[in-house]
């Protein structure tokens, strides 16, 4: 018997023109939390790809407690005891929480007639829910239920068959802390009750010491090592990742411009924002924060047109203007770089350069004919000022990294002239280079007079970034900070609730 | 220059070589094993019977690009025909006949996309029920009347290579500029890409859906008119199943059914695959039941390599 669960050996595995995994080692031990970093890009999802069966690996090989197997396909890996739980929820929304627990494993009363044995069914879901230490009702239809909890029945879920292993990538990035706090226990008490492996991926690297016993590093493709987790230090995690190229830290600095680029007044759209008042000088960077649901996407979309509030003005270099839809918006000045990368913010079948041309479509075809020249010059010249990583232009925006794909929609609402920049978590999902380059670009914008809004959930961002920082509470702004005014605890105050600065 | 094609490639998407291969295996294969097939009066007749399909599914083409989808071509090609033999036998002039085929596929094409952008009815329902709308109005407007026996003037247009070869042509290059260099076609690609990206980008999504609903239904009513000069005849069964032919056309070309990527020559190809397979069908003695069957497969098959495609992706 092997003393690992998985053992992988020299994997590689070659993209066209890229080598994606080049002889990579992983080991993982039963009941260790194992963490698996590096920057986007760097193989991490590629080699749970592998380990998945998602794809096909071109060299080396794969062992499960010491016998080398063949991972073909998804469902080898489930009949091997492998279980996945990606960023993405996948539940069925409208069914109970016991039936998503035990969707194709459902216990029957006549086997061959697949008739559920329903009593059996919410028995064993009330039983599993207890032993996980999970507080929830089996009847409790998904949809009403909060993130966390849904992302805590699919752990429940792959606990229901046998399982040996359990990867999770990116779990908490939706996550609230208190939620995330909850989900670090349950992973405690499993691994040490149940002797389950888990391969845990995150790009938050405070989790990294609260939750890890060992890290792997990878870099380009390749291993940098491995290390116990009380031999390696913060630092030096991120210095093993970077290569020491990059720093943490991005301040900004004090507004440069005078005059008001963006005004908001009184703001109100049932039920979730409730009378919101700011302003934005240009040059100036404003961080929204709050819990999640405090009404930040809501507002965002509300300043850029995309949905009607019930009352309030929004305008734009002192004029005020009155959107119908998100064309509207564009048209008077303002962009909005949505929170969802992936379903609002790219077309990920289609090339850069059709993605990058979308919200400017109207300037770069003045007769109705699309001046494809101008449009690849203008692709060319972002792609090369905002350093986007691509063999061309008419690369597929789904075939790029997150950061990557985060730097070609800057670039598509910058193509656009915008006065006033709305961004909505801005970095989340990418490593600390992608994120430093994100915030470089920002404050480029600043320097040309761009006024932005940076709505985001991560409290350390809002308080690197903004000149200023707005918390809200259900709707309603409850607290404004200056540059070095705040804590992080300071924030999450007023984010409860706890502390109540004059809600407006 | 080099700048421009690449411009072409990534907007329609790489040529349909695989589309292409199929096309002349097929034109080879039946010109091996039946010698009558082996003529080029075989090979022009395909392009004659492909003239009129290749109209109807070169608006199906931006009509699925775009994400939409419309079934009511083949009852639009119905109530178009009726209008034009009603127009023809009380001795109108020949451009209203061929004025009100186009446009009453144009208005049946804007009812289709008006109900859709505004109520949110899937494409599918509404289309569906245009279709029904369209050929119970044709129904009655053709009811018990034998029209036949068109000026000649009228009929040049639907006969032989010439005139048919002609509008196919225009009409394929009128659809391929669109699609390739306005804003237009670029919005149609965008949105069958991702509507909501394209929304949230300030793109008019459902005043450009109407557009092309409009132009679906306009090519369908132009197919009408064709249909009856052909044929020299207007009766309310034109067009029977050429809903399914049309799309499985663009589907087979390459085009993908589920939006956002494709093109219109790859439409031609498959038009021509598909006529050629029912031509040659017939050239080995196999009848129309043997086409049916052949046709689905193949359309089965095109969409099977679409999905796959689209895994992949």
């Amino acid at each position: 018997m092997s003393d690992y669960l998985i053992e992988m050996r020299g994997i590689v595995k070659r993209f066209p023109g890229v080598l994606a995994l080049d002889h990579v080692d992983f080991q993982l031990r039963p009941g260790e939390v194992h963490m698996l970093l590096g920057e986007n890009g760097a193989g991490k999802s590629t080699l749970i790809k592998v380990l998945s069966g998602a794809y096909a690996f071109d060299e080396g090989e794969i062992l499960i407690k010491g016998m080398k197997v063949d991972i073909l396909s998804p469902l080898d890996a489930l009949n091997r005891n492998l279980r996945f739980i990606y960023q993405e929820l996948n539940l069925v929304q409208q069914m109970d929480v016991a039936r998503n627990m035990f969707l194709g494993l459902e216990p029957t009363l006549v086997p061959a007639l697949g008739i559920v044995n329903k009593r059996k069914l919410y028995s064993l879901a009330k039983e599993y829910l207890s032993r996980y230490h999970m507080d929830l009702d089996p009847r409790e239809p998904v949809e009403n239920l909060s993130i966390t909890q849904q992302k805590m029945i699919e752990i429940a879920k792959a606990l229901v068959a046998k399982v040996s292993v359990l990867v999770l990538d990116e779990p908490t990035d939706v996550l609230e802390d208190q939620a995330r706090k909850e989900l670090f226990d349950i992973i405690r008490k499993l691994k040490g009750e149940h002797d389950i492996g888990f391969i845990y991926i995150s790009h938050r690297y405070a989790e990294v010491h609260q939750l890890g016993d060992r890290v792997t590093i990878l870099r380009d493709g390749r291993r940098v090592g491995t290390w116990p987790i009380a031999d390696i230090s913060l630092d030096e995690i991120i210095e093993k990742m970077t290569g020491g190229k990059m720093g943490y830290q991005s301040p900004t600095k004090a507004p440069t411009m005078s005059g008001i680029a963006l005004s908001v007044r009184d703001i109100v759209r049932e039920p979730k924002l409730n009378g919101i008042s700011f302003d934005v000088r240009k040059g100036e960077i404003v961080a929204v924060t709050g819990l999640m649901g405090a009404g930040k996407t809501e507002l965002a979309r509300a300043i850029a047109g995309i949905d009607h509030p019930d009352s309030g003005t929004v305008s734009i270099d002192g004029k005020e203007i009155k959107s119908a839809d998100a064309s509207d918006g564009i048209r008077n000045g303002i962009a909005y770089m949505t929170e969802n990368r992936k379903a609002e913010g790219l077309i990920l079948t289609h090339s850069i350069q059709s993605n990058y041309a979308l919200p400017s479509i109207r300037r770069l075809s003045p007769l109705g004919l699309v001046e494809y020249r101008t449009v690849g010059a203008e692709v060319d010249n972002f792609m090369k000022k905002l350093q986007i990583k691509a063999v061309g232009r008419n690369v597929q925006a789904g075939y790029l990294s997150g950061g990557n794909q985060q730097k070609v929609v800057l670039a598509k609402w910058l193509g656009t002239s915008c006065k006033v920049l709305l961004v909505d978590e801005p970095t989340r999902g990418i490593d600390i280079k992608g994120r430093a380059e994100v915030y470089r670009i920002l404050e480029e914008l600043l320097n040309e007079g761009v006024g932005i809004v940076m709505f985001t959930s991560d409290y350390l961002e809002a308080l690197q970034m903004g000149n200023r920082v707005i918390v809200l509470h259900r709707g309603a702004i409850c607290g404004e900070f200056a540059r070095g005014e705040a804590t992080e605890e300071d924030i999450l105050r007023v984010a409860i609730g706890e502390r109540d600065r004059g809600c407006s | 220059m080099s700048a421009g094609m690449n411009e072409r490639k990534a907007i329609l998407g790489e040529p349909g070589v695989p589309q292409l291969m199929a096309l002349f295996a097929i034109l080879i294969v039946f010109s091996v094993f039946a010698p009558s097939f082996r003529q080029i009066a075989t090979y022009s007749n395909i392009i004659v019977h492909s003239a009129i399909l290749g109209v109807v599914a070169c608006g199906t083409t931006i009509v699925l690009i775009s994400g939409g989808l419309d079934l009511s071509v083949s009852s639009i090609m119905a109530i178009s025909t009726v209008l034009v033999g009603t127009v023809l036998i009380n001795e109108l002039p020949i451009v209203l006949a061929i004025l009100a085929g186009v446009l009453v596929g144009a208005l049946c094409g804007l009812v289709n996309g008006t109900i859709i952008v505004t109520t949110g009815v899937p494409a599918f329902i509404v289309t569906m029920g245009m279709m029904g709308i369209a050929k119970g109005a044709s129904l009655i407007i053709g009811a018990a009347k034998d029209m036949s026996i068109f000026p000649k003037s009228f009929t040049v247009i639907g006969t032989g290579l010439r005139w048919p070869g002609i509008i196919l042509a225009i009409c394929v290059l009128i659809i391929f500029f669109i699609l390739w260099r306005t804003r237009l076609g670029f919005n149609a690609y965008a949105i069958g890409g991702n509507s909501t990206v394209a929304r949230l980008s300030g793109v008019k999504v459902k005043r450009n859906q109407v557009i092309y609903y409009v132009i679906g239904g306009f090519l369908a009513g132009l197919a009408g008119v064709m249909y009856t000069a052909k044929f020299d005849l207007a009766t309310p069964n034109t067009g029977d199943g050429w809903e399914l032919q049309a799309i499985a056309a663009v589907v087979i070309g390459g085009t993908s059914l589920f939006g956002g990527k494709g093109g219109v020559f790859r439409t031609v190809v498959g038009v021509l695959i598909i006529k050629s397979l029912e031509t040659g069908l017939i050239h080995i003695g196999l009848g129309s039941f043997w086409q049916r069957i052949t046709i689905g497969i193949v359309i089965i098959l095109a969409v099977m390599t679409d999905s796959l495609q689209r895994k992949s992706d």
